[in-house]
């Protein structure tokens, strides 16, 4: 008879953002666990306390399945070889020979699936790998001595509290000691509808049972249906205001993860708040509060409308309403107090105050580095000179989030030109998956700044910790660099060294060494981490740009590294074994004249004729089309190459002519160097 | 409704009844309940340990010259603090808001993932901060880790916002409004009438007249002290100097003397020294 087998861990509040992982997760895990029993659907649900993982339709036993087994060698000694077949109660003719050994088909008996439960429970927990999980203690009582003793738990998302676990409708109580808990039949609701009080403890019966009983208590246990009833709960209520909400899918899996079951509650905003820039607002409602934003129906303007809407655990009530209220209206009081203290003065007014502040006790005050960054970019100096202002208003000091953002609005309010405000609000990004609109060379000017001052002065990174986060100051340059603008970043590291003589002493060639191969080991890890190229391809291009005198340019590398990539996976096969082919041939890697007088065989001067008529502009390419071109080139030598290499042998007696046959297959090999070391790379 | 101190009275009552040494505030500037000793070296090795106290808690950056009704810069933390962490403590917390009057049954209570995290002491951990109809009143964490070493037994500290929760027991919207001794008339003492003035003048101290010279010097000096006294094996008067060292830091961000960066730098090294304190605490059991 085919049953529903499932379970529920009840357990404190899961993190909102680690509903929506552990679903998937949950179902990658639990597949494996349950091959060798048919088995209908597999479904996982998830809500503040409980993660549930049910399986339909599973067959009572078992499959039986047949195994090979490995024996004795065949050469072993015969008490070896009776012993096996001793063991396995077969005979000499049930032996099947393989590899030098002797095997076995033995068929493994089908079992109850209900005996296989705990340790398909067990090995599912082991096996959950939450993005962050904690210990907790518990207290283990040993039956036989009769002592309780503190341990350390098995580590989970929060406290476990309960283990329900049922196959039909049958308790199958397993044991989970790392927990100290056993299996019943038991989950918890809360007493009233929706309050956080205390949970009560209520028998089930079946899955069926348990979905029901979860349904009447206010718990949507499903994680898709729970997110449709929070939008369709949001609609009802804003229903006949002429408002919607501002789309928001990361508020919304996180409002999802942060209920059992939507209560809805609209609040206004009142309207003297409504003069706030729509990011202070947002900011409030968003982040700190965790309401809805609203607009008029189809406004795409970013103005938003004068109602929020949030999420309740309960129905709402006069008391609930205000209280929601009351915490936004106060965090608007703060905001509107910060923000008519800060408009008082132009932005310029506090230049003067940046001289007080010290970036770094080695490296000055924020004063001296805007003075830094205005030498850097010139083109953008009133960008650069207003770009750190907005760090000592108010506003910025309530809502760091906003740095930049509030420095842009003001410029914007002062009347500063459009492409002043977009620097500033652009000149942080670069990291995550953000970029500046404009003002890029000022995004870069910054970043570069912090990492020449800190590299100058030996603070870097270790493994753990990067207080200073010089990393995502690389990572920033490198995306901005690919993405948006190339400048010459040779001369802005030169120029950001020298900005920094009046503070420190250094030898700039030893600071721009560092800056260079702390930004390529980033660069590294950003291909192969973010943009998931092959790692070998990876290892190539920048063994190729360590390797060379070229100037730091991240752009050409990232090119490089899509070319090499492309061309190999399509048609580079020639191009590698023509590499393989030579490469294993040639130790010294030095241009020497090729001189045609010493050619003995005529697949020599063939292939020397094909390497001079190589097509010189095909250097000069920068773009990815250019080097796959080049690529392509490389590997129309191929054929005379073979053939000459397939008629001579390159190290013979004569040593004349053995130099010369190296001296060509160099010219081949430096073409490959024009690209990248190919050595780095593994064929596959 | 419920008074400032009838609050706190309550509170103690509740963790006493449960068990709880109740402790008067430590008394040093320190930042939160979880700087006091009686929690942050508590937490560490396998002793058995539950404790409540009121802790003052001093936030100069906070301060808004008693101008703003929702900031200051001394306010009051209750902390409770139970070591192994109970497996009701959720529901005890609950009873425990019951107890200070207020109806949960009534009232939006969320518990709101937030890893709390104290740079400065090296300590992490797990938890929630305990929304009541959207604002923060509670924040709730498994310590998993002080002065960067793992917790052998997994504690639970249960810090209660005071000012917060009686603006709403009482229904005012401004801190100052509190009524701190529950009387009436000319017999009434208000949250205004108790800190007013202490919040004018440390504001003035905080933002303006705190010597940036004075404060980088002793913060050295606070460094070297706890060094040495940590070589002459007294762990306790080393933590204090540990946490002037954290008061003098926070004045200095407050005086607006240290940019984002630097200030990365200062937690680090009130981190070593915190470090070294719990480790020298351990090293005792």
């Amino acid at each position: 008879m085919k049953q529903t087998f499932f379970f529920e861990i009840y357990s404190e509040e899961i993190p909102a953002r680690m509903q929506k992982f552990v679903i998937p997760h949950a179902k990658e895990i639990i597949e494996p666990l349950i091959s060798n029993i048919e088995h209908g659907d597999v479904s996982v649900f998830c809500a503040p306390h409980r993660l549930c993982v049910c399986v339909a339709d599973v067959e009572e036993f078992t499959q039986s399945s047949l195994v090979q087994k490995r024996g004795p060698r065949v050469d072993a000694p015969a008490a070896a070889i009776d012993g096996f077949l001793r063991a396995n109660g077969i005979a000499r003719e049930n032996l099947v020979e393989v590899n030098g050994y002797f095997f076995t088909n033995i068929t493994s008996l089908a079992v109850a699936f209900a005996d296989t439960i705990p340790e398909i429970v067990k090995s599912f927990i082991c096996a959950v790998s939450w993005p962050k999980s904690m210990h907790w203690t518990i207290s283990a009582h040993d039956d036989v001595t009769g002592v309780t003793q503190l341990r350390c738990s098995r580590s989970w998302v929060r406290p476990v509290r309960s283990l329900l676990c049922m196959l039909g409708e049958k308790c199958i109580p397993c044991r989970v000691d790392d927990w100290g808990i056993r299996a019943k039949n038991v989950t918890y609701v809360a007493s009233t509808s929706g309050a956080n009080v205390e949970k009560q403890p209520v028998a089930v019966n079946s899955l069926e049972h348990y979905l029901e009983i979860l349904a009447a208590n206010f718990v949507i246990v499903d994680y898709e249906a729970r997110q449709r009833a929070v939008v369709s709960a949001c609609q009802e209520a804003l229903n006949g205001k002429g408002v919607e909400l501002v789309p928001d899918k990361a508020l919304l899996d996180e409002i999802t993860g942060l209920v059992d079951y939507p209560f809805v509650v609209v609040g206004k905003i009142e309207d003297e708040f409504m003069h706030l820039p729509a990011d202070v607002l947002q900011t409030s409602m968003r982040v700190h509060q965790k309401y809805f934003v609203t607009r008029r129906i189809g406004d795409q303007t970013g103005s938003i409308a004068p109602y929020f809407v949030a999420i309740s655990n309960r129905p709402q009530n006069e008391i609930t309403l205000r209280g929601f209220e009351n915490v936004l209206r106060a965090r608007l009081s703060d905001a509107l107090f910060f923000y008519n203290e800060d408009l008082k003065a132009p932005l310029e007014d506090n230049l003067s105050k940046l001289d007080n502040i010290i970036f770094h006790e080695k490296l000055g005050s924020l004063g001296q580095k805007v003075k830094r960054l205005r030498r850097l970019v010139p083109d953008l100096d009133r960008s650069a000179m207003l770009c750190k202002l907005d760090l000592v208003s108010n506003m910025v000091n309530e809502f760091n989030e906003l740095q930049g953002t509030m420095g842009a609005h003001y410029a914007s309010v002062q009347g500063e030109s459009q492409d002043v405000v977009r620097a500033i609000a652009g000149h942080y990004k670069g990291h995550g998956d953000s970029l500046p609109d404009g003002g890029a060379a000022l995004a870069i000017a910054d970043k570069l700044d912090t990492l020449v001052g800190f590299l100058s002065v030996g603070i870097k990174p270790t493994s753990s910790k990067d207080p200073y986060a010089l990393r995502r100051a690389a990572l920033g340059i490198i995306r901005i660099s690919i993405n948006c603008l190339q400048l010459d970043l040779d001369a802005m590291v030169l120029a950001a060294i020298a900005g920094y003589s009046e503070i420190i002493s250094v030898n700039p060639d030893d600071v721009y060494q560092s800056v260079k191969t702390f930004i390529y080991e980033r660069l590294a890890v950003y291909l192969k981490d973010q943009e998931s190229f092959r790692y070998d391809v990876v290892q190539s291009v920048l063994d190729f740009a360590f390797s060379t005198d070229s100037s730091l340019n991240i752009k050409d590398i990232y090119v490089r590294v899509c070319a090499v990539q492309h061309y190999l996976e399509s048609d580079g096969g020639d191009f590698m074994q023509l590499f393989t082919r030579i490469n294993g041939l040639i130790r010294d890697v030095t241009a020497t004249d090729v001189d045609d007088r010493l050619f003995e065989d005529p697949t020599e001067a063939q292939a020397y004729a094909e390497l001079n008529s190589f097509p010189e502009d095909s250097f000069a390419c920068t773009n990815e089309r250019g080097y796959v071109e080049f690529m392509q080139n490389v590997s129309k030598l191929r054929p005379a190459f073979d053939h000459m290499l397939d008629a001579v042998q390159v190290n013979c007696e004569n040593l004349a002519v053995r130099k010369n046959r190296q001296a060509l297959l160099v010219r081949v090999l430096l073409l490959y160097r024009a690209i990248s070391n190919f050595s780095k790379i593994e064929i596959c | 409704m419920s008074s400032f101190q009838q609050m706190i009275i309550d509170l103690q009552q509740f963790w006493a009844d449960y068990g709880c040494v109740i402790l008067q505030p430590y008394d040093m500037e320190v930042g939160a309940g979880t700087s006091s000793p009686a929690t942050l070296l508590r937490a560490l090795g396998p002793a058995v340990w539950n404790t409540a106290y009121v802790q003052p808690s001093r936030r100069p950056n906070d301060g808004r010259y008693g101008e703003n009704p929702n900031r200051l810069q001394q306010y009051y933390q209750f902390q409770t603090f139970i070591k192994p962490a109970p497996v009701d403590s959720q529901e005890l917390y609950l009873r425990s808001l019951e107890a200070i009057g207020l109806d949960i049954t009534q009232h939006d209570i969320r518990f709101v993932e937030d890893d709390w995290e104290n740079p400065s002491l090296g300590a992490a951990g797990l938890g929630w901060e305990v929304w009541c109809d959207g604002m923060e009143i509670t924040q709730y964490t498994y310590f998993q880790q002080v002065g960067g070493i793992e917790c052998e037994v997994v504690p639970v500290e249960i810090t209660y916002g005071l000012e917060r929760i009686a603006m709403f027991l009482q229904g005012v919207n401004n801190c100052f409004d509190i009524n701190w001794n529950g009387k009436t008339g000319d017999e009434k003492f208000s949250y205004k009438d108790v800190s007013f003035r202490q919040e004018v003048e440390f504001s003035k101290y905080n933002f303006e007249l705190a010597s940036g010279e004075l404060l980088l010097r002793h913060f050295k000096d606070f460094e070297q002290e706890c060094a040495r006294l940590l070589r002459n094996g007294v762990v306790l008067p080393a933590y204090e100097q540990c946490l002037k060292a954290n008061h003098y830091f926070n004045l200095l961000n407050a005086r607006g003397l240290i940019s984002t960066m630097e200030r990365a730098g200062y937690i680090s090294r009130v981190r070593a020294m915190a470090k070294s304190c719990c480790e020298a605490f351990l090293g005792g059991y």
